[in-house]
């Protein structure tokens, strides 16, 4: 049986984006029948990574069930977008970075989930290496 | 039920927070308790033992294990109210503390909520309620030295009156021909702790009044990238300076929790000298004062602030002054993100 | 422009540096597969954790994998047992309040702490004496060995560390210390894996 595929593309194909961008993403799920999904979260959250644990944060998240589509087929293309906020900024440091992604997590009646993030750059920060040279 | 108004707390589901003034007034009456009845206690047996009502039927292994739970007792409090009183002098923005001090994490605390605009972006509030006398602002230091000198001179005050009552004591009976050498070997510890304590007080206070504090006043608050900004530099105290450098540093710093390990590391990113002096000798009753400006240099990190991570901004004044070793004092500053068109001068 | 400036626009603007493999989110417990030392394997573990009736403690010093291997277990403890997980942090050295609510609700018949040491001699005694009472299994990790039967003992060998790194580093052939970098590291910080990482991390950073 093939694994369930998640094509996740960020509108225009950009990467980069400024503060108050607006941010469109569109999704699909492939090789998965159509009752096999129970839910689907789309979240756009940044996260820290480094030496220390890790903190994260949710800008904007959607739960669709099938209920909330029209014939229950919850594989079809769905789009949303979300207005990118001021702070915090993707960051490259040396013990500290700031990474922020769209994520998107497909639950199935089995109990399973699987996910995909597709990473992104908001503002145009030099990286904590370029200071510390 | 009688609900009892907590007017200091606040409910966060299921747990209270209290008031961390209060909280940490708290802990500061505890361990003064520990020190004064330690203190009290220790006099008491001095006193019965000088009269001559010292209970015949006690072993000497009992007194000295009674006389070290009671200096047990005054170390601890004594510790403890200097350690309470340090914190207190702190300023907010040292988040790390809580981290540091690996005591238990109450993570849910009365932390300045960040602005909507800019999350995660410690809010200024604290920095910014302090108006210049030439300058907008007058920055917060780190760490006040005056706390550290009022908490090593009430550790010095009291631990010396124990160890001069002890020696007192102790010499008194050498003279009169009875020497109790139990109660001497007690007394030379704390002599010589005694000593350095007064050593160290006096180094301290040399160090506080002849280098003295230092201020740093700011034109304007929050800093923006690629903004200019002027400084000045107040620096009291009665020795000439060696040198004297301010400069503009950024700090990331990161905390990790697993088990029994907890630990806090720092890196220094980003460092440019400001202004530097060198060979400025010191006038009677007129503070050193200069003014520069820093420019924040474009496409830098703004400062952050999370749970586990942070990137700090401040300005660093490191010098030398007379005799004495090198000094640094951090004032904390808040960089916010290049936001174009809204930008502050 | 200041020398920050003229710095910056001789580097590549906006620089998409790689993530480093010994970030913590790779390395922390839970995220790496816990390595056997030779003849001992999971399905041995999870054997004689059942002879013990669930009873037993991972013993090892700080930062030489025993969260990890808990981490290992309890993914296939779940699918046998009822089980409750506790993870203590620093200076915590009670279990929470209701703990034993906790394990009457979820009808537990395993205990799992991990940093059993951390507790207080009062709560330990408290809780092996309710687990003994109510026939609940109780599975710990901890610095020293306590009166509880022993199911591993932790003790990373270079040969493991060697193994832990290459997994870590899957991909990036090009950036990889070598034998004697890592030996160097071994012998300076010995079994204290995670202090070993967090070496390596400063190392891939420069």
């Amino acid at each position: 049986m093939m694994e369930p595929l998640i094509s996740l593309n960020i509108r225009g194909h950009r990467r980069d984006f400024e503060p108050g961008d607006v941010l469109a993403a569109e999704y699909q799920v492939d090789a998965i029948g159509d009752d096999q999904i129970q839910a689907i979260e789309s979240s756009v959250l940044w996260y820290t990574e480094g030496k220390g644990d890790e903190d994260m944060a949710i800008h904007h998240f959607e739960r669709r069930l099938p209920s909330d589509t029209e014939d229950g087929d919850m594989r079809v293309l769905h789009r949303f977008e979300t207005t990118l906020p001021n702070t915090p900024l993707s960051y490259s440091g040396v013990i500290v970075k700031i990474c922020w992604c769209i994520r998107v997590r497909v639950f199935f009646k089995g109990g399973q989930d699987i996910f995909f993030d597709q990473y992104f750059q908001l503002g145009s920060v030099a990286s904590g290496r370029v200071y510390a040279s | 039920m009688v609900r009892w108004i907590k007017p200091w707390s606040k409910k966060r589901g299921d747990r209270r927070t209290g008031s961390r003034l209060l909280g940490r007034l708290g802990e500061a009456l505890f361990f003064a308790a520990l020190l004064v009845v330690g203190f009290a206690a220790l006099l008491f047996l001095l006193a019965m033992y000088q009269l001559g009502r010292w209970p015949a039927d006690v072993p000497p292994l009992g007194i000295g294990l009674g006389i070290l739970v009671l200096v047990a007792f005054v170390l601890v409090g004594g510790i403890g109210v200097i350690y309470c009183v340090v914190r207190v002098g702190t300023s907010a923005e040292r988040r790390a503390a809580l981290a540091k001090s690996a005591a238990n994490i109450d993570l849910i605390r009365d932390a300045t909520a960040t602005p909507q605009d800019f999350p995660n972006v410690p809010r200024d509030t604290d920095l910014t309620n302090s108006p210049g006398v030439t300058l907008a602002y007058r920055l917060p230091i780190v760490r006040s030295p005056a706390w550290r000198l009022f908490a090593t001179a009430l550790f010095c005050i009291v631990w010396n009156a124990i160890a001069v009552t002890f020696a007192i004591v102790s010499i008194g009976n050498h003279l009169r021909g009875s020497p109790d050498w139990l109660l001497s070997m007690v007394a030379i510890p704390f002599a010589i702790t005694g000593i350095w304590a007064i050593h160290y007080f006096v180094r301290l206070w040399m160090m506080t009044t002849g280098i003295g504090p230092t201020s740093i006043e700011i034109s304007n608050h929050p800093l923006y990238p690629g903004q200019k900004y002027e400084i000045q530099l107040s620096q009291f105290g009665r020795q000439s300076i060696r040198s004297l450098e301010i400069s503009m540093v950024c700090l990331e710093e990161a905390t990790y929790r697993q088990g029994t390990d907890v630990r806090t590391e720092s890196r220094r990113v980003f460092q440019q000298r400001v202004l530097h002096l060198s060979g400025v000798a010191a006038r009677r009753g007129v503070p050193l004062e200069d003014r520069c400006y820093v420019e924040i240099p474009r496409q830098v990190m703004h400062s952050f602030q999370s749970e586990n991570n942070s990137i700090q901004w401040m300005l660093e004044v490191c010098g030398e002054a007379g005799r004495w070793p090198a000094f640094c004092r951090q004032f904390p500053v808040v960089v916010y993100p290049d936001c174009s068109g809204e930008m502050q001068a | 422009m200041i020398d920050f400036e003229k710095k910056l626009a001789a580097k590549t603007a906006f620089p998409r540096s790689a993530t480093n493999p010994f970030s913590t989110r790779y390395t922390r417990p839970g995220s790496l597969a816990f390595r056997f030392a030779a003849k001992s394997s999971l399905e041995q573990l999870l054997t004689r954790l059942n002879q013990q009736g669930g009873w037993g403690q991972i013993v090892g010093p700080h930062g030489s994998g025993k969260s990890t291997l808990l981490a290992t277990l309890c993914r296939s403890l779940n699918d046998h047992w009822r089980l409750v997980r506790f993870s203590l942090v620093s200076q915590q050295r009670r279990l929470p309040a209701n703990w034993q609510s906790i394990l009457h609700d979820r009808d537990a018949d395993l205990v799992v702490v991990d940093g059993m040491e951390q507790l207080s001699i009062w709560s330990r005694k408290r809780l092996i004496q309710h687990c003994r009472r109510q026939g609940v299994g109780l599975l710990v990790t901890t610095h020293q060995k306590l009166r509880l039967p022993v199911l591993y003992q932790v003790q990373p060998s270079l040969k493991v560390t060697q193994e832990v790194v290459r997994e870590l580093l899957v991909g990036q052939d090009d950036k990889c210390p070598s034998e004697t970098e890592l030996f160097r590291l071994y012998k300076r910080l010995g079994p204290n894996i995670r202090e070993l990482l967090f070496a390596l991390y400063d190392w891939y950073e420069t």
